[in-house]
């Protein structure tokens, strides 16, 4: 049985502007301890499927339409607030794009790892102290005995995202999910917490769900890739059969704009057109208006993500 | 703490600053007065010599900067003269009558934060809601409405349909009710307001979200994460607020008969006398620099990203 499994997933946004679908059908499974990247361009329904997950969906304007989530075989959308409460931060944990942002500016760093621990394991002050210095000194942060009692601002962005980290384990989840944990991180910093996550998997053994928009980082890091495309998976398979035969011609597209040491100088190959905003999704394939392999059968029914696993993709005139 | 004692002199530098420019406002402001303190003293059917007498008395006759100098080096001897009317020192006068404004105060504070803050965060948590249009719709009101109105209309209810509180007067728990709630009923509509927009600001962080993440629960993410956030604007406006008060407690301890500076300073106003006026002026200033200073000082311990300079 998968660790995570997602069916059917719908997911829409009620604005003044009306109701729009951002995630539809959206089916998915991890299994544990797998790493599995869910890429597509910005606007796409990555975060909103993470947030679903978690459960962290603004009540005031998003509602899940349909669909199931189950993580270790429990159906996350039929708990209750205060159930939820309890799976996140414990069985999952997240980090999130922004380190700058995401520790609270006002408790030090001790504080903020003490409470993660304590929301979820009776333990006394001192031997929550204990397990938090032992979880900053596993994330690489170095003199943790003096760094837990430093407040955020002291923190370079780079050990602040090892602090979100530490914070999104420090109860062993079974799953992490990270939504583009690097892009706002240096280069050099970027290659160092993919290692330190890379490192954590072997050794706490959960499972990674990886959000991100760079093909590069999939290729290095991930075991499974999910390509999200105007809401909807498109394509689906491992990571080699991906860069060795895309099927879908976005993901051709988006291999093809990827730049390569080995190519040519000049402009790099783009895919023409823009992601359709929700709202105004066309009939049928939402990639149709700008897909070079299309036919009538494109305009007007939906391609369900079909195929032999592990490789699925949502196609009529796949890629050969 | 060296730098908190540097910070300290700093300030106590800056406060003597801006207490000599009040005096010179309050001075000027009260020479450029058409009303004749001699002649109010002298009474209406005084002789103009008689006026002339008083007026040498006091000093009157002197040109503006040798009065304002006179002024200004006597109260750098603690000295800030005498009543024109009740020949008593001002010191004195205002000494005797500063427990019951500060009592008024403190009454009048706690009142507005204990029905400002928790307003002003359900505001924001229902926001959108009823209980959010409702507690805006009265704050509104709240801070609308004017304060010897709402003393007047209290008095009415409570005092004389109801016979809960007294009607006026100073001395036990029960005087001081009606007073402070007429005044934490405007400073709880402002506190309301700046509490509700604060902390909608702060449950949009990412730290909040952080926080609901590693899975704490929305009474903790309110009470630890986002009010130790949302509450600094509100320290610097209790620091401002002190000022605001101040005006407040001349009309309130008027409606109450609470005998205060407050009333000290409406009874000298009325019959120009002067040395309360500056005195009363220059207590206030104390008041608003005294705030301001508590205030910045507060600020760092819960925002470490302050620092005092």
């Amino acid at each position: 049985m998968a660790l995570l499994s997602i069916a059917d997933l719908s997911v829409s946004f009620h604005t003044e502007d009306g109701a729009m679908s951002i995630v539809e059908d959206v089916s998915f499974e991890v299994g544990a301890g797998e790493i599995v990247g869910l890429v597509g361009e910005s606007g796409c329904g990555k975060s909103v499927t993470a947030m679903s997950i978690m459960g962290l969906l603004p009540s005031d304007i998003s509602r899940i339409d349909k669909g199931t989530i189950e993580l270790e075989g429990k159906s996350l959308l039929d708990l209750g607030e205060a159930a939820m409460c309890k799976v996140r931060g414990d069985r999952m944990g997240m980090i999130f794009q922004e380190p700058m942002t995401s520790l609270n500016p006002t408790y030090t760093i001790g504080f903020q790892l003490i409470e993660a621990l304590r929301l979820h394991r009776s333990l006394s002050s001192a031997e929550a102290r204990g397990s938090v210095i032992e979880m900053l000194r596993l994330v690489g942060v170095s003199a943790p005995e003096r760094r837990v009692d430093q407040y955020p601002h002291e923190l370079s962005g780079g050990l602040r995202q090892r602090v979100m980290i530490a914070m999104a384990l420090i109860c062993r989840p079974s799953l992490l999910i990270a939504d583009e944990p690097t892009t706002a991180l240096d280069v050099t910093v970027q290659a160092q917490i993919l290692e330190l996550l890379l490192h954590l998997k072997k050794e706490l053994g959960m499972a990674i769900l990886l959000i991100t928009h760079d093909l590069g980082v999939v290729a290095e890091f991930c075991e499974r890739v999910l390509v999200m495309y105007a809401g909807r998976i498109i394509e689906q398979t491992t990571v080699e059969e991906l860069y060795a035969r895309p099927r879908h011609p976005y993901t051709l597209g988006l291999l093809d704009a990827m730049p390569r040491i080995s190519s040519p100088a000049g402009k790099l190959p783009t895919i023409p057109g823009i992601v359709p905003s929700p709202g105004n999704r066309p009939d049928g394939c939402y990639f149709v208006e700008r897909c070079a392999h299309s036919s009538a059968r494109c305009s007007t029914k939906h391609p369900p993500l079909d195929g032999d696993p592990p490789h699925q993709f949502a196609c009529w005139n796949p890629v050969a | 703490m060296k730098g908190l004692g540097v910070y300290v002199l700093k300030r106590i530098g800056q406060a003597l600053l801006i207490m000599i420019g009040i005096t010179l406002i309050t001075f000027i402001l009260l020479y450029l007065l058409p009303a004749d303190p001699a002649r109010q003293i002298a009474g209406r059917s005084a002789t103009a010599e008689t006026v002339e007498n008083i007026r040498r008395q006091l000093g009157l006759h002197l040109p503006f900067y040798e009065q304002y100098l006179r002024y200004l080096s006597s109260l750098v001897q603690g000295d800030l003269g005498r009543s024109y009317i009740q020949k008593t020192e001002v010191t004195e006068l205002i000494l005797s009558r500063l427990p019951a404004t500060l009592l008024l105060m403190a009454g009048a504070i706690s009142c507005e934060l204990l029905i400002g803050l928790p307003a002003g965060i359900l505001a924001a948590v229902k926001r959108g809601k009823f209980a959010d249009n409702a507690i805006m719709i009265l704050s509104f009101v709240g801070v609308s409405a004017p304060q010897f109105v709402v003393g007047i209309l209290l008095l009415y209810v409570f005092a004389v349909q109801f016979g809960w509180f007294p009607i006026g007067g100073y001395g036990t728990a029960a005087h001081l009710v009606l007073p402070a709630l007429t005044l934490g009923l405007l400073g709880g509509g402002w506190y309301s307001r700046m509490m509700r927009s604060s902390m909608l600001d702060v449950l949009r962080q990412d730290y909040i979200r952080t926080a609901r993440a590693k899975g704490a629960g929305q009474m903790r993410i309110l009470t630890v994460h986002a009010l130790r956030n949302a509450i600094l604007p509100i320290i610097a406006m209790i620091g401002l607020d002190v000022g605001i008060f101040m005006s407040g407690v001349v009309v309130v301890e008027s409606v109450f008969g609470w005998p205060g500076i407050g009333q000290l300073a409406w009874q000298a106003i009325q019959r120009v006398d002067i040395p309360i006026i500056m005195g009363v002026t220059l207590v206030a200033a104390c008041f608003i620099v005294v705030g301001n200073f508590l205030a910045d000082v507060i600020a760092p311990f819960v925002d470490p990203r302050i620092e005092l300079k």
